[in-house]
């Protein structure tokens, strides 16, 4: 098979390999920092991935991921501060556990649990491939844009937050991506005068400000010392048998529910996590325990959540339509590189493809034998007050803003959006939708235009089609469902007031 | 609302204080959808609008724009009649941070990168009550250090370490 003669050459070359191990290394190391998650992570590493040819910089940015959520996981457990919603449900039962004095095998669990979800996921992932592709050739523009269109109707609904605001994002980040020279045209739209607004507004710099600079004014005050963190010596790490033996079922069912939640466009993996908790709730041996400190609130959402993220490549990589904000924004990465996702994809660049996904399993090899023994310097970094890290965070930014293009203009971008993010999370506006609009904007508008223009101008023609119409009904369902709730609320109260 | 209650209903607003009166935060995210959408809208008609079969490029951001304004409308609206909570803005923070990345991206045209990371990072710490001359210094110290070997030697950036300004 193609991930055999071709995956594993080349992601074993030593370059690759080095680049893997990079990322998870970074990847562990930045994400171990309060209030950095993945996404945030992912946005500081790309301008240094843009100098790496493009399986490198995808090898190197996928182990990014990964790590960064196994470094938030470190956090979530040892402080209960989670870097990312995703990392949000390890830190109800992975702090209780830390209190309990297992911190070290809270940790070890989690890099256990994701291993063998990751190891799930990826496996779904090479098994579904090829049908996936097959099941392309019947995407039309109009069914890419019914995909793509499903992706941004479902991410605000899982945002915690109002869905309302949710929408608001996921338009203005539509609105965003229409800066830049029309493709269609030639002409320069919304760049208000600026040339360097030409190409549109670059992702990093947009995921940077969003995320990075307004996590950084946001966290100043309130990073007081971070509390005292014990030492975590390596025999300290193994679990009981009995944990052992608590931990099969739910890093089985988390995989399961993250394989499923993943592989959805627009949910991303924190919609794993709950759902794989609110499972263990139901399912579990020890659910009457659960929120208290107990193995299987740790395994399920972390296997889910690393599932999730393999899985996410599915629909990211083969069809274009990006699985969760930060897939968004590997997507932008891709594009920056000249690679086009879709279904030729495999065909066409197949070392790009199967040593992608043979980097999957070497990663998450590596993220386990690295960084079981290396817990203490993770640690050991949480120690470092944040007076002294924010600097360096702010440096890094700056410096990666002006790499892109050696223009100052760039890094007075980041400023701006760095103060629109900052008034983003004091209006409880969440930045992650609009990254998603972001991305998807120029795809949705071309894909729009081929399909109005193959249906004649006529939009029932476009609904009517087969997958369209099903893919539509779901978005609808599923809107119905979130919204029932309130829904039912109003009714009631209508009727009792 | 007359004058009076917007103007103390502001100034609680700026001191930090939590008022829940009409959720002013989403009469806020309301207003500037409302803005940012029409002054897009606005503008997309100057890029042609054309038909749904031939669509020029003022047409999709004509209906996002559009679109932005109404959700601007509905969450305005919204905000008159429910009530919700204001965060107090960290100007401190807010404004050391605005201020480093305005040193940087000045510094590094004048001045060249060492200069410019030393500033920024010299700017940056004075958005937290906490920090010392002496670690600063170090961090400055440590953080041109990692800038240079990261990228004027691992990714061999062409940046201008150290300009002179002649």
């Amino acid at each position: 098979m193609d991930l055999f003669t071709i995956g594993l050459p080349t992601a074993l070359s030593f370059d690759n390999l080095l680049y893997c191990f990079l990322g998870v290394f970074l990847g562990t190391l930045i994400g171990v920092l309060p209030g950095v998650g993945p996404l945030a992570t992912i946005s500081l590493l790309m301008p240094i991935s843009m100098y790496l040819e493009p399986t490198g910089a995808l090898v190197m940015l996928a182990g990014v991921y990964y790590g960064a959520q196994y470094g938030g996981s470190i956090t979530a457990v040892l402080l209960n501060l989670p870097g990312e919603s995703s990392s949000a449900i390890t830190a109800l039962d992975g702090y209780q556990m830390r209190l309990q004095g297992r911190a070290g095998v809270a940790i070890f669990i989690t890099a256990v649990a994701s291993f063998i979800g990751g190891g799930i996921g990826i496996t779904i992932l090479i098994s579904c491939a090829p049908y996936i592709v097959q099941m392309s050739r019947m995407f039309g523009a109009a069914e890419y844009f019914a995909a793509m269109l499903f992706a941004l109707i479902m991410a605000p609904s899982i945002t915690q937050g109002s869905m309302l605001k949710g929408y608001l994002m996921v338009a203005v980040g539509l609105l965003l991506g229409c800066v830049g020279l029309d493709v269609n045209s030639g002409i320069p739209r919304y760049s208000f005068g600026a040339y360097q607004l030409y190409e549109g507004i670059s992702i990093a710099i947009l995921a940077m400000g969003l995320f990075g600079i307004a996590e950084i004014v946001d966290s100043i005050r309130s990073q007081k010392a971070s509390g005292p963190t014990a030492r975590i010596s390596l025999r300290a790490m193994i679990p009981t048998r009995q944990d052992w033996k608590d931990m099969v079922p739910p890093t089985f069912r988390g995989s399961a529910v993250g394989c499923f939640f993943g592989a959805l466009p627009g949910v991303g993996s924190s919609a794993a996590t709950y759902c794989a908790y609110a499972l263990e709730r139901r399912t579990s041996k020890n659910r009457l325990q659960l929120g208290k400190g107990v193995v299987d609130g740790v395994a399920a959402p972390e296997a889910a959540n690393n599932a999730a993220v393999q899985t996410a490549f599915v629909p990211t990589l083969l069809l274009g339509i990006p699985g969760s904000a930060t897939m968004a924004v590997m997507l932008g990465a891709l594009m920056i590189h000249g690679i086009a996702p879709g279904p030729a994809l495999m065909s066409q660049q197949p070392q790009l493809f199967w040593g992608l996904i043979a980097s999957f399993w070497i990663g998450n090899i590596i993220l386990v034998l690295l960084n079981i023994p290396l817990v203490g310097i993770w640690v050991s970094i949480l120690r470092i007050p944040y007076t002294l890290l924010y600097p360096a965070i702010i440096v890094l930014v700056c410096v990666g803003a002006y790499s892109l293009r050696f223009n100052a203009f760039d890094v007075w971008m980041v400023l701006l959006f760095g103060f629109v993010g900052y008034g983003m999370r004091l209006l409880d506006l969440e930045p992650a939708p609009l990254l998603m609009g972001f991305v998807l904007g120029p795809m949705i508008e071309e894909n729009f235009r081929r399909a109005m223009l193959l249906a004649y101008g006529d939009v029932t023609t476009l609904l009517s089609k087969p997958i369209v119409a099903t893919i539509l009904t779901c978005a609808a369902l599923i809107i119905l469902l979130n919204a029932m709730p309130q829904i039912t609320r109003r009714l009631n109260g209508g009727r009792s007031s | 609302m007359s004058v009076f209650d917007a103007g103390t209903t502001f100034l609680a607003w700026v001191a930090g204080h939590q008022m829940v009166s009409r959720n002013l935060q989403d009469i806020v995210v309301g207003g500037l959808a409302i803005l940012l959408g029409s002054v897009f809208f606005i503008q997309s008609f100057s890029y042609g609008i054309g038909t749904s079969t031939a669509m020029q490029a003022g047409y999709f951001p004509m209906l996002i724009s559009g679109l932005v304004t109404a959700l601007g409308v509905i969450i305005a609206v919204k905000g008159f009649y429910g009530s919700g909570v204001i965060h107090p803005i960290s100007w401190r923070p807010l404004a050391a941070v605005m201020f480093s990345i305005v040193i940087f991206a000045v510094a590094i045209k004048l001045f060249g990168l060492l200069p410019a990371v030393i500033l920024c990072v010299g700017a940056a710490a004075l958005g937290d009550t906490s920090s010392r001359p002496v670690p600063t210094v170090l961090v400055a110290a440590t953080v041109s250090l990692g800038v240079w070997l990261i990228f004027s030697i691992g990714l061999a950036l062409p940046i201008p370490l150290i300009k002179g300004v002649f």
